[in-house]
């Protein structure tokens, strides 16, 4: 799944390590968050949503394609 | 690369609830050391009086395996402790060990480890069994045992989620 993760993060001066302490998770999971590698939890996603105070689709991008709807 | 155990997973929100679990764990470790010495010292002291009837190779194998239990439960006690005596550390392994990504990759190998444990196990046993009968007995009794706990697990969980 892609994300908008690195450029809210890049736009606020946020660093991966930061964000991962923020929401709980290690740096790796946010990198492979950033790499659309891993599928957020919808815990997770809530999570990094409210600490950029956007909502869950704006930083999650949902592909209705990519999930054969 | 470091693997992180598959009993290691706990959903703690912060340090002080991952501090409780470690004290909890190192309570079971302790156990877990007891058990090691006593599995050890039995073997021991069988093979020294010859009093026990098996064969001595195997008494060695018990004495092995409740060394390794003990020292295995020494170095987790002691790296319990390690942790709980430094917040930063203890925060790291708590990350590590809440991560839903790590939790995600410890299923999926769990997952894979079973199913080449149950085909390599059968298959094992029916090849081996050929020549030593007791073998097939084994495989078909760990089976019995993986499907049983599987049946009740799914069903506990099921009510549960």
């Amino acid at each position: 799944m892609q994300t908008r993760i690195a450029q809210y993060r890049k736009e606020r001066k946020v660093t991966q390590e930061e964000l991962a302490d923020a929401v709980n998770v290690t740096r790796q999971t946010i990198i492979s968050l950033e790499n659309g590698k891993y599928k957020a939890s919808l815990v997770l996603a809530h999570k990094i949503a409210q600490f950029f105070g956007v909502a869950i689709e704006e930083m999650f991008i949902f592909d209705r394609e990519d999930e054969n709807l | 690369m470091k693997i992180r155990g598959i009993f290691c997973y706990t959903t703690a929100a912060n340090n002080e609830e991952y501090r409780k679990i470690l004290k909890k764990r190192n309570g079971w470790t302790a156990a877990l050391i007891a058990v090691g010495v006593m599995i050890a010292a039995a073997a021991l002291t069988a093979e020294q009086s010859g009093a026990a009837a098996l064969p001595e190779y195997i008494l060695g194998v018990y004495c092995g395996f409740g060394t390794g239990v003990a020292i295995a439960g020494i170095i987790l006690f002691a790296r319990n402790m390690l942790l709980l005596g430094n917040e930063e550390k203890l925060k790291k392994d708590r990350l590590e060990n809440t991560d839903e990504r790590l939790m995600e990759i410890g299923n999926r190998a769990v997952r894979t480890a079973t199913k080449v444990v149950l085909l390599v196990g059968t298959a094992t046993a029916m090849i081996c069994g050929i020549y030593e009968p007791v073998l097939i007995k084994a495989a078909i009794f760990t089976l019995d045992v993986f499907l049983f706990a599987y049946v009740a697990a799914y069903a506990y969980h099921k009510q549960k989620i």
